[in-house]
């Protein structure tokens, strides 16, 4: 059963809709990350399902159970809020130990809990200060504490690592898989940094301008982005995207004005016009040509900005050492099996049926 | 940062603060000066001579009973009016920030009070709390003898401390939205997730946060019930009956311009004035420096 699941969810402030009818389940137990840029209302669906926001139509489901209209403590959710939301007139301890006291436990079982999440947490000598004279990385952790202590099976992470420097986000992100594969509960994070989704993701939801444009593994993104959105959002530097044309009835591809690349299939498409991407770190040496504009030396590699034939233009990855010099020509070959085609007026990815058969192709007509 | 006007002449800093500071003088600075002196010497209703007498006008009041009485009486309507009025702001501010229906417009309903001159106030209350006439002459007419401020002491000091905790309420109802609504909403979406319904967030994060505020307020109430008091009383009770609304303010202009005793008069209020110069003392020394968070 899905942890947590959408049925034609939407929201609506006024007449602008945030969310558009999703359809989505969350699996128990796993690592989600919903992923999107800013404003594509990954945050209002979070806070939805932690009922923080009214749902305006269709149905939210946690466990099971319809939870539209319950109460957010009703809910089993508990959510690490991005700026913390620590209460600034409490303890570390006693911040910890505040949904416990809601909850009405005694104070010999409060304090056993809250030693018990700080040991976990490594926050045991903090327990008597301040939020205010705690570091962000430690404010995180006293947040988790908070969420931790009343063992929900949903944790809701509202971008809690956008506040901390570079290192420690790392160190954070480590820690939170760690937490989560000792938790066992359902975590649902939300992030617009797509390194921070794929390292942490089991499971993720790429959302734009509302709507859900893909999920599946981080792997299955990368390698199968089923939009144009999501080819162009996820990875870095982004997936080099050209106008293209179908050739030799969908087999072959041609880049305008450029070379025609054979398919490893065949794409079956209404109209010629398709647009053809493929990524900076599969683009091999080899025989189309191109002018270089720009070289960026990234130390272990260098990203070559260049432009084909037309006017182009196209990045790519090269060995430092081998890195073609500015204003020279390098030569490129785009591999087959790397290619990915795109409507490009709906956005939508061609999948390519594999020719298994090769004898098909001598058939008679 | 460096914030420093530079001017071209020295004199010209002296003139452009020199309408300020004049009217600062005159009517601050001069009458206060005045006082002081007036405070240690015997000065003659009808003018023509004065006789330094020392610290003995200060001795004849610290000796009246009246005056102890009216010190008391002031204290209790100074807390009675400040905690009434930022009980009840708190609660308005409360509702309020809640979004209830028809917040924005009762938002600035609550804010007009403040801009009521205190004898126009004074008036209404009259109305309202006569016995006779007004609204609660409805008790008389349950119970005859419920209710008379006009010969029951107490009767007439609660009818001064509504009316002036209704008048302070505006005032502190602004700050303490303002304080409310600097509230992250984080906090209280975080205590909504950890289990707390709307009151036990109200006691829990939203009252524990506005303490500073509570504080500012509290300060600023007492000094403003010892010393803007007088237009109500004026009005409303005229110190009566039976001394029982003579608060100290009103008790000043009584001996003074009534009782004709200057210096008496001069002497009290040299007493309120410390009075209000400690609280606002405490103000910034402890309140302003002590009650913040972070």
């Amino acid at each position: 059963m899905a942890a947590i699941a959408f049925r034609k969810a939407r929201k609506t402030y006024g007449a602008n809709t945030a969310i558009h009818d999703v359809d989505l389940e969350l699996p128990e137990g796993a690592f989600v990350v919903i992923l999107g840029p800013s404003g594509c209302g990954k945050s209002t669906l979070l806070r939805m399902i932690a009922g923080l926001e009214e749902i305006s139509g269709g149905d939210l489901l946690i466990h099971g159970t319809r939870m539209n209209e319950r109460e957010p403590k009703d809910r089993g959710c508990a959510m690490v809020f991005q700026n913390y939301a620590l209460y600034p007139h409490m303890t570390v301890a006693e911040n910890i130990a505040y949904p416990l006291k809601v909850a009405g436990l005694p104070k010999a079982e409060r304090q056993a809990r809250v030693a018990e999440v700080a040991a976990a947490l490594e926050l045991s000598a903090l327990l008597e200060r301040r939020p205010g004279q705690l570091s962000g990385g430690q404010r995180q952790r006293v947040a988790m504490g908070r969420a931790m202590v009343r063992r929900p099976k949903v944790f809701l992470y509202d971008e809690p690592l956008s506040n901390l420097d570079a290192k420690l986000r790392v160190q954070m992100r480590l820690e939170l898989r760690r937490l989560h594969e000792q938790l066992g509960a359902t975590s649902v994070l939300v992030t617009h940094d797509q390194q921070e989704a794929m390292t942490l993701a089991d499971h993720m939801v790429v959302m734009h301008a509302g709507r859900v444009e893909q999920v599946g593994s981080p792997r299955e993104i990368y390698e199968r982005p089923a939009t144009l959105f999501v080819a162009g959002f996820i990875g870095a530097p982004a997936m080099n995207l050209l106008p293209a044309e179908l050739v030799q009835g969908g087999r072959a591809v041609r880049i305008a004005g450029g070379p025609v690349l054979p398919l490893p299939g065949r794409a079956r498409h209404g109209s010629a016009a398709v647009t053809l991407g493929i990524r900076p770190e599969h683009v091999q040496p080899g025989e189309i040509a191109a002018q270089v504009e720009m070289v960026e030396d990234l130390g272990s590699s260098a990203l070559v900005h260049a432009r084909l034939g037309e006017g182009l233009a196209m990045a790519f990855h090269t060995a430092a050492e081998a890195a073609p010099a500015r204003g020279g020509r390098a030569g490129l070959h785009l591999p087959a099996e790397r290619l990915h085609l795109f409507d490009p007026v709906t956005g939508r990815r061609l999948a390519l049926e594999r020719e298994t058969q090769p004898a098909l192709d001598y058939a008679p007509l | 940062m460096e914030r420093r006007a530079t001017f071209r002449t020295p004199l010209l800093p002296w003139l452009l603060v020199l309408p300020q500071l004049l009217i600062i003088f005159v009517f601050f600075y001069w009458p206060t000066g005045e006082a002081f002196v007036w405070a240690f010497t015997l000065e003659q209703p009808w003018g023509g001579g004065r006789a330094w007498v020392g610290w003995q006008n200060f001795a004849e009041i610290f000796s009246s009973v009246h005056y102890w009485h009216s010190v008391r009486i002031s204290i209790v309507y100074a807390l009675g009016t400040s905690l009434l009025a930022i009980g009840s702001a708190l609660l308005l501010a409360l509702f309020v920030d809640r979004e209830v229906k028809g917040s924005r417009h009762w938002r600035i309903a609550l804010i007009w009070p403040y801009a009521i001159a205190a004898p126009a106030i004074g008036m209404i209350f009259r109305f309202v709390f006569d016995p006779r006439a007004g609204v609660f002459s409805m008790l008389n007419q349950m119970m005859p003898g419920l209710w008379d401020p006009s010969l029951n002491g107490t009767h007439a000091m609660l009818m001064l401390i509504l009316a002036g905790a209704w008048q302070l309420v505006a005032y502190n109802f602004v700050f303490f939205l303002a304080g409310l609504q600097s509230i992250p909403r984080g906090l209280t979406e975080a205590a909504a997730m950890d289990g707390a319904g709307p009151l036990r967030r109200m006691r829990d994060i939203q009252v524990p946060l506005l303490a500073p505020t509570f504080f500012f307020l509290l300060v600023i109430n007492l000094t403003d019930s010892f010393t803007n008091s007088f237009g109500l009383v004026h009005i409303m009770t005229d110190g009566g009956p039976a001394r029982s609304t003579d608060l100290m303010v009103f008790k000043i202009y009584a001996d003074g311009f009534k009782g004709l005793d200057y210096s008496g008069a001069a002497a009290q209020s040299i007493i309120l004035m410390l009075l209000v110069v400690l609280l606002t003392f405490v103000q910034f020394r402890f309140v302003e420096r002590k009650m913040h968070y972070r």
